[in-house]
Order: C-alpha cells, then sequence, then structure tokens
C-alpha cells in the first residue's frame, strides 16, 4: 500500500547512494485547490506570457545541434520565434528572429548554417552576432530613421550540461544559479556528448500546463497506460527545489504494485533484461527483482567497455529519472539517452499547445551497446550522431505517431482540457503523488502574483 | 394573405379546443442589433446569462428506461451525464472529474452501475457520490475536503422527455412548460423510441438556426418542391416566456402554388400513407388535407388507437412547439421530431443541428411511418435497437433529404450578411412572429 509520507516508499534497490538521497528540508506547497480558469483563459494567457515565458529561462536546444560557427535552429515558442546561432567567437548568440526594419521573420527553416542572415522581405543583413551588415539602398533613409537602431534584438543565451537556454528577461539570474540544486544531477549524464536521434513535434487540444501536468506525474499509468504496469512501477520518489525545480524517480524493470504478477517474466520485463545484455532464457529470477540484475548487468557492461558508470547511482541505471524546469520543459534520464520534452504554449489559444520532444543518445561504438528498445528508435535511426535527423511535425488530432504510450496521453488531455472549463469544474484536487504538479502550480502563483 | 396570421383559416370549421388561439401578445416592431448573431462577447453573456439558467431538452426519457443507463448530453463548452436513478428518477451530473477535469464519458449512451475516470481511475456511482479515491492514502486530508463527488444540476422530466437546469434556484420545468404541456402530453412521447438521430454542424450562430426553423415564410423560396404538399398559411400561437407553437398544414398545396386542383405526386403519397388509394379519390388537392384527417380517425379506431383527444389538424399538420431558448418539437400522431440548436463552445459563428425522431410503434397492417419522414427501409421502427448518433461536420451536407440540405447551404450566407456592417438588424413580418417572440425572450433575460 502506498503511504502519505514518501520516505516511507523506499523505492531504491541495490547499494545506497548519496544521488538518490531525499531533499531536505521537504517543501511543503499547502493543499490549496487552484482556479481551473489558469487552463482556459485568455486573460491569464497573456499575463502569463508576460510574467513567467517572458521572464523564465527556456530551454531553446541541445547545444550539439550547433557545433560550428554559422550553424543556427530557430526556437518558437508562443507568438515569439528566436535565431541561436554559434558566433565566430564560438559563443552562443540569441537573437529574435524578426527584421528591424519591418518585422519579417529572417529564417523559417528549423536548422541551416550561414554566414549571415538575409531578410526575405528587403534583403537587410546581419551577423551572426545580430549587427546589421547592409541597409538595401541606404540612401533613400533619412538617418534619423537608421538612427532608431539596425541591429538583430537579442536575448539573453546561456548554456549548461550541453543545453542552450535563452531568456527575454535581461535581468534574470544567470542559468547556472538557478539551475544550482540540479546541475551536479544532469552533469553526470553528458548530455555534451549526446546527439539528437529523433525529434517530434505535435499540436494537442490542451493548455500547455495540462501537458506539464500529465507528464509530471505517473498516477495516471494504472488507468491510461495498463500496458505499462508490467515493467514500470508506479511507486516513486519525488523531490522538489526552490524555483520550480523538482525530480522524480520512475522505476523500470519491475512492475507496478497494481500488477498482479510479480513473478512471471512478462515480455516488456524481457525486453528490458535484453537491453541489459542477460538473456531472459536464462535468467531465473523473478519479474520483482528484475530491476535489480539489470543494474548489476549495466555496470559489468560498464566495467567491459569503460563507460564510466561509477558515477551514477544504481536506481539512475535502471529507472527513469526525471527532471521538471520552470517553465516547461521535463528532462527524462537514463545513462543511454535523455528525452527532451518541453510543452510550448501556442501563439494565443490557450486551449492548445505543441508537445515537442528530442532523444539525445551518447553513441559507443561497441557490440551488445545499443538504444534500449523500449525507446523506440526504428531500424532507419542514425545512431552514430552524423545526421541530425529532420523534425516530424503532426497536427491537432493527429495522432503524434509516438507510440502507445503518447498516442493515449494525445486522446486523453483534449478530455481533461474540455473539463477544466466546465462551470462545473471548481479546480484540481493533487494528491502528494501529485506533488511535482504542485509544485510547478505554486511557482506559477509566485510570478503571476510578482509585478511585471 | 392577410396581417393577422391568426385569422387564417387552417382550422376552418373546427371546434376542437386544441385549436383554440392562446391571448395575443404583442412584441412589437423594433429592430435589433444584429451582433448578437456575430459577438464573442454577446455569445459568453447569452451563455451565462442564458444557456446556464434555463431549461434545456437533454434527451427522450425513453433513451434511459432502466436504473444506470445514461446519456451524454453535450451544448455549448459543457458536457452532462443524464443518468436514470434506482428509485426511478433522472439525476444529471457535469461530466468532469473533480479531480484533475477529465471527462468521465465520452461515448454517447451506455448502462453502468458507477462511472470510472479514465485518468486515474477515481469512481462514482450513478448518484453522483465519490465511491473510490485511488490511493486515497496519498492525498492529505484537506485535498480531499474540498469535494470529492460529482457535481450536479437540476434534472426534471415532463411529457416523456428530460430537461436539466444548470442554475440551483430555477422554477420547476413543469411550471415553465405549464402552457404547452398538456398539448404536448396528449402525443404519448413516454410511449415512442428514438428511430433516427443525426447531428451536424453548421457555420451560423445557433439563433439562425432557431430563425429558420421558426418560420414557414421561407419555403417558397428555398423548399419550392414542398409547395405542392406543405402550405405556408400557418397558425401561431404565442405563450409567456417564450414558448409558442405553429400549425403547418400538409397535404394542402402552398397559397404560391399555382395548381390547387390536382393531385400532384407530393399529395398522393400523403394520402397514400393515410391509406387512401390517389388513384380513386375523387377530391382535389384542396380536399386532400380533410380526406387524411378523416382516414387517420378510421385507421385508428379499425386498429385500436385512441385518436380522440386530436384535432383533425393535428392528425394531418406539423403542429410544432418552440420552447425556449433551443428547442423545437415537430407533433405529429405517429412521431414527433425534436430540434434542438446547440450552440457552439467557442465560435458564435457556428452550431450543431441536432435531430432525433421519436416514433410510436403499432404494429398493425397499414400503419407505419409516413413516407415523408424519410425513414430508410433499414430503419429498426420497433424500438427494440436504438440508432446511433450519425455526426457530419462543417461543409459536409447533413444528409437528412433535400429540405435540410437546402437550409444547411442556407444558413452560412444569412450568417455571412449578419456580419456585415451594412445589415442594420432583420424586419420580422407576422408570418416570423415567433422569432420576435424569441428574440424578445432572449433580450428579458439578457437584461435579467
Amino acid at each position: 500500500m502506498m503511504k502519505l509520507d514518501f520516505d516511507d516508499w523506499n523505492i531504491h534497490v541495490g547499494t545506497p547512494h548519496p544521488f538518490n538521497a531525499r531533499v531536505s528540508p521537504a517543501i511543503d506547497n499547502g493543499t490549496g485547490r487552484p482556479d481551473p480558469c489558469r487552463y482556459h483563459d485568455r486573460a491569464f494567457m497573456r499575463e502569463e506570457w508576460e510574467k513567467v515565458f517572458a521572464k523564465s529561462w527556456l530551454l531553446a536546444g541541445p547545444a550539439s545541434d550547433i557545433p560550428e560557427s554559422g550553424d543556427f535552429f530557430t526556437f518558437d515558442v508562443g507568438p515569439e520565434s528566436f535565431i541561436v546561432v554559434r558566433g565566430d567567437d564560438g559563443a552562443i548568440h540569441a537573437h529574435y528572429n524578426v527584421c528591424p526594419h519591418r518585422g519579417s521573420r529572417l529564417v523559417t527553416a528549423d536548422f541551416g548554417s550561414l554566414d549571415r542572415f538575409t531578410c526575405p522581405f528587403h534583403s537587410w543583413k546581419f551577423d551572426l552576432e545580430g549587427r546589421n551588415v547592409a541597409v538595401t539602398d541606404p540612401e533613400t533613409f533619412r538617418p534619423e530613421v537608421l538612427c532608431h537602431d539596425r541591429n538583430l534584438t537579442s536575448v539573453r543565451c546561456e548554456v549548461a550540461v550541453g543545453l542552450v537556454f535563452i531568456c527575454m528577461d535581461p535581468q534574470i539570474e544567470p542559468l547556472k544559479q538557478w539551475l544550482a540544486p540540479i546541475l551536479p544531477h544532469l552533469e553526470l549524464y553528458d548530455i555534451d556528448r549526446m546527439y539528437v536521434v529523433q525529434h517530434r513535434r505535435s499540436d494537442w487540444g490542451a493548455n500547455w500546463k495540462g501537458g506539464v501536468d500529465a507528464f509530471a506525474e505517473i498516477y495516471h499509468l494504472h488507468a491510461v497506460h495498463p500496458q505499462t504496469q508490467c515493467l514500470m512501477d508506479d511507486r516513486t520518489q519525488i523531490d522538489l527545489w526552490p524555483g520550480g525545480l523538482s525530480r522524480q524517480f520512475v522505476p523500470f524493470a519491475q512492475p507496478a504494485a497494481r500488477y498482479g504478477d510479480q513473478e512471471t517474466v512478462n515480455p516488456g520485463i524481457q525486453s528490458m533484461l535484453r537491453d541489459a545484455g542477460i538473456d531472459p532464457e536464462t535468467y531465473n529470477g523473478t519479474a520483482a527483482e528484475t530491476r535489480r540484475a539489470v543494474q548489476v548487468a549495466k555496470r559489468r557492461r560498464s566495467a567491459d567497455l569503460g563507460l564510466g558508470y561509477e558515477r551514477f547511482s544504481d536506481s539512475q541505471l535502471s529507472d527513469s529519472v526525471v527532471y521538471g524546469l520552470f517553465p516547461n520543459a521535463q528532462i527524462g534520464c537514463h545513462p543511454e539517452a535523455i528525452f527532451l520534452h518541453r510543452f510550448i504554449p501556442h501563439a494565443s489559444d490557450p486551449n492548445q499547445f505543441t508537445y515537442d520532444t528530442c532523444i539525445l543518445y551518447r553513441h559507443v561504438d561497441a557490440p551488445g551497446y545499443s538504444a534500449p528498445a523500449w525507446m523506440g528508435l526504428g531500424e532507419d535511426t542514425d545512431l552514430s550522431g552524423a545526421t541530425r535527423p529532420e523534425i516530424v511535425h503532426t497536427g491537432l488530432g493527429e495522432p503524434p505517431g509516438l507510440g502507445e504510450v503518447l498516442d493515449q496521453d494525445s486522446d486523453l488531455l483534449p478530455i481533461v482540457q474540455a473539463g477544466a472549463r466546465s462551470r462545473g469544474f471548481r479546480g484540481p484536487l493533487w494528491s502528494e503523488q501529485e506533488g511535482r504538479l504542485r509544485h510547478f502550480h505554486a511557482e506559477l502563483d509566485r510570478r503571476m502574483e510578482a509585478g511585471v | 394573405m392577410n396581417y393577422d396570421p391568426r385569422s387564417w383559416t387552417v382550422h376552418k370549421g373546427s371546434d376542437h379546443p386544441f385549436d383554440q388561439a392562446a391571448p395575443a401578445i404583442d412584441n412589437g416592431t423594433a429592430r435589433p442589433d444584429p451582433v448578437r448573431y456575430t459577438s464573442p462577447e454577446f455569445f459568453a453573456r447569452e451563455w451565462d446569462e442564458v444557456f446556464a439558467r434555463t431549461w434545456l431538452l437533454a434527451a427522450p426519457s425513453s433513451d434511459i428506461l432502466e436504473p444506470g443507463d445514461w446519456v451524454k448530453f453535450d451544448t455549448g463548452p459543457e458536457s452532462f451525464i443524464v443518468v436514470r436513478q434506482a428509485d426511478g428518477s433522472v439525476a444529471a451530473h457535469y461530466n468532469v472529474c473533480p479531480h484533475r477535469g477529465s471527462r468521465l464519458v465520452t461515448g454517447e449512451m451506455g448502462s453502468q452501475d458507477s462511472f470510472t475516470c479514465p485518468f486515474h481511475s477515481w469512481r462514482y456511482g450513478i448518484d453522483g457520490h465519490n465511491q473510490k479515491v485511488t490511493d486515497a492514502e496519498t492525498f492529505r486530508p484537506e485535498v480531499l475536503c474540498h469535494g470529492t463527488d460529482l457535481t450536479s444540476v437540476r434534472a426534471e422530466e415532463a411529457a416523456g422527455l428530460v430537461f436539466i437546469n444548470m442554475d440551483e434556484g430555477a422554477r420547476p420545468l413543469a411550471e415553465f412548460l405549464a402552457p404547452i404541456l398538456p398539448m404536448l402530453e396528449t402525443y404519448g412521447m413516454d410511449r415512442m423510441h428514438v428511430v433516427q438521430h443525426r447531428r451536424s454542424d453548421w457555420a451560423a450562430n445557433w439563433k439562425g438556426g432557431i430563425d429558420a426553423f421558426y418560420e414557414s415564410y421561407h419555403l417558397h423560396a428555398i423548399h419550392p418542391q414542398t409547395m405542392g404538399v406543405i402550405d405556408d398559411r400557418t397558425h401561431i400561437d404565442l405563450f409567456p416566456h417564450g414558448l409558442s407553437r405553429q400549425f403547418v398544414p400538409m397535404a394542402q398545396p402552398n397559397s404560391h402554388f399555382p395548381d390547387h386542383e390536382r393531385i400532384n405526386p407530393g399529395i398522393a403519397m400523403l394520402l397514400a400513407d393515410a391509406g387512401v388509394d390517389p388513384d380513386s379519390f375523387t377530391g382535389t388537392a384542396m380536399e386532400s388535407r380533410a380526406a387524411v384527417a378523416h382516414a387517420k380517425r378510421e385507421r385508428a379506431a379499425r386498429i385500436g388507437l385512441d385518436y380522440s383527444h386530436f384535432s383533425d389538424a393535428q392528425l394531418t399538420d406539423a403542429t410544432i412547439f418552440g420552447i425556449f431558448p433551443n428547442t423545437q418539437i415537430g407533433c405529429h400522431p405517429e412521431a414527433v421530431f425534436l430540434h434542438r440548436f446547440k450552440p457552439h463552445a467557442g465560435d458564435p459563428e457556428q452550431f450543431t443541428y441536432e435531430t432525433t425522431i421519436l416514433y410510436r410503434h403499432v404494429d398493425a397492417p397499414g400503419y407505419g411511418a409516413p413516407g415523408w419522414m424519410g425513414l430508410g427501409a433499414d430503419v429498426d421502427v420497433t424500438g427494440a435497437t436504438r440508432p446511433e448518433v450519425v455526426h457530419t461536420g462543417l461543409g459536409e451536407p447533413p444528409g437528412m433529404g433535400e429540405v435540410l440540405d437546402q437550409d444547411s447551404d442556407l444558413l452560412p450566407i444569412v450568417q455571412a450578411g449578419a456580419r456585415s456592417r451594412g445589415f442594420r438588424g432583420p424586419l420580422w413580418g407576422e408570418q416570423e412572429a415567433r422569432l420576435r417572440h424569441f428574440h424578445v425572450e432572449l433580450d428579458r433575460w439578457l437584461e435579467g
């Protein structure tokens, strides 16, 4: 039976490790029930943009997407678009993707590599640092007009653990200061040595916070994703830090407590054994013992291949360790790969968001080493990092094509959104299993109550 | 045509009390601001002041006969579960889980002894009380103290129909319907069952739908094919609180139709429906209506149906009741048509037209649904199988016959005009008195 006090859950198996330690002191976010207008009200959404998105560090993309000078990607969020580019100086810069002449977007591609940016409207040109290098027919402008400033408008841009963040607020605290509580954790995964091997985007009929909420708890697994119960436990450990940061362990290779058969090595468990290099045919443990077996096998493989898993706790080897970064990023971490999840608000409609997910993989060219099968990377995926895959975008109402679990989520979220708009709904009732949701909304409220 | 449609002789020679005119109500001659058809602000106010406070037709009682039988009733941004209780009464709950807001049911109807949320499997009894909070021990007690039951709304039944009302303080349904309830009761809807149920999305404000279905003035222009068989000379009665009725004489050519003598194919079909052989019928087209009434009364006597409470007009005509805000019921002895004009969840320029045919099955030779009702050969009229709801999207023909396809083509172009700054508001004739009566009632609620 689950307990209200998470300290009693003790989900870890294997050798005790400081990484697994609970954060203390625990943060108490109370028991309030927020007004559900936050999920559908247009005025709330406009204010949220100004007070939250315009004043927070936003995950723009992995630095490994732009290794060379002139490499850029575009980062679209809400009504804005940014160009994130590696400068001639080797530093990464971010500019509004907006020509100062008449406002046109400068680039419309997802990625590219350029010496400079040329506006498609009147061919004004800008260097990688955003300085104007050509005004077409400058003699036809009165000097006072050009004095208004013709450079691109840049925003704060900083890199941590191989990930690029931008912020529209020049006064924001340094990225690493905000991320400090979890930065040493994220550093263990060497994200700067990983590459994007899959990148998908899909539009969902719900508020972006409906997406954050659904991905920040595993209380719904038994109901929405019953097929995961045989190999994923919903007993969890949740840790909260100031600034809306959080993490959660999701034990893999272990049936949920709700699952009837804790003995049989079911096909899901078999697949996880194989991923760790164990032959399920010769494995003689139970399903409930598999998680530990996976940990031991992965540690042995690390010793054989020199992967340096000494830095990881046993739980990190078997489980998904999911970090929540306020406002809209979640990072699911595994030794082999990490998942960047972003819940991107629509430009104007509170009843829509875009779910953006990137898989970053650490390529190891060794026999028996590969991406775990459950990650669903197809045969045609280039795991070497030599080719950056295209972004696949699916529209509203289309199944995102990200596997059964995400198709189930994308079916569910619009019906949760519909309820949030009902006059019969008075606001969510969050359990302690949903502690990260309450923590996220408490931070949101703190920002909304602050002045612009 | 006469200025006062109540003096039109659609009930010539009748002294039946059902046909008596109601006391006149004068709704004036004003031209309302057409912003009511287009403005998002007006639309939002209408939801809060009208839809959230009035009785809305949710379903026929015959769809939920046994305890646990439920239908989902969606309207505007809301969805309700309307469910029969163990004691035979009807309850309605917001189709919203109080935990995180998820819809509880997504199907159209069913039968269950409890409702389980698809998100985290919280469970509720049919009375809306919480039966299970999954992992209740992981909630702090103060959280669950906010309330874990479904939120219910008023649900009442009259004349075999279930209505719901989001306003706790609303007056009883039977009191609101009082002026027309005895009339509706003559049709025995509680003994009818659904034989066709269609829903289609139209690109117009819901009141554009109400307006079009509230008058037969447009028949000659939009539906000229009906002129040989449906008269546009009518009888309109208005009752307080936005209730109304109108007789649409059938089996009688239109005032604009040139040939009032010959038995045209439409008239021939209506005669045949009533059991009169058109080939041996010696009367004129104008005499067919009386012949149909007579034949139906004879048939009823023969097969033991009690038609004594019906006037002749009820036997032949469509007697259409208007129930504020968005329901119209077209009544015939054999069947009734429930028409609902449902506002869109957020767009004032879209609505969903929903129509349900309720049929009284009589297992007797020569008795059947009139051919003009368009029930296909594959329709089970016995009531043994409840047909699926067929839903057509925006721009698709509703597939409900030529007349409705013509209406669905027309309404978006009327809506477009309502948006024009060159349009200053509708000019309603007395043939359109039910429109004015409806809009006056709407204004009364909005000014409320």
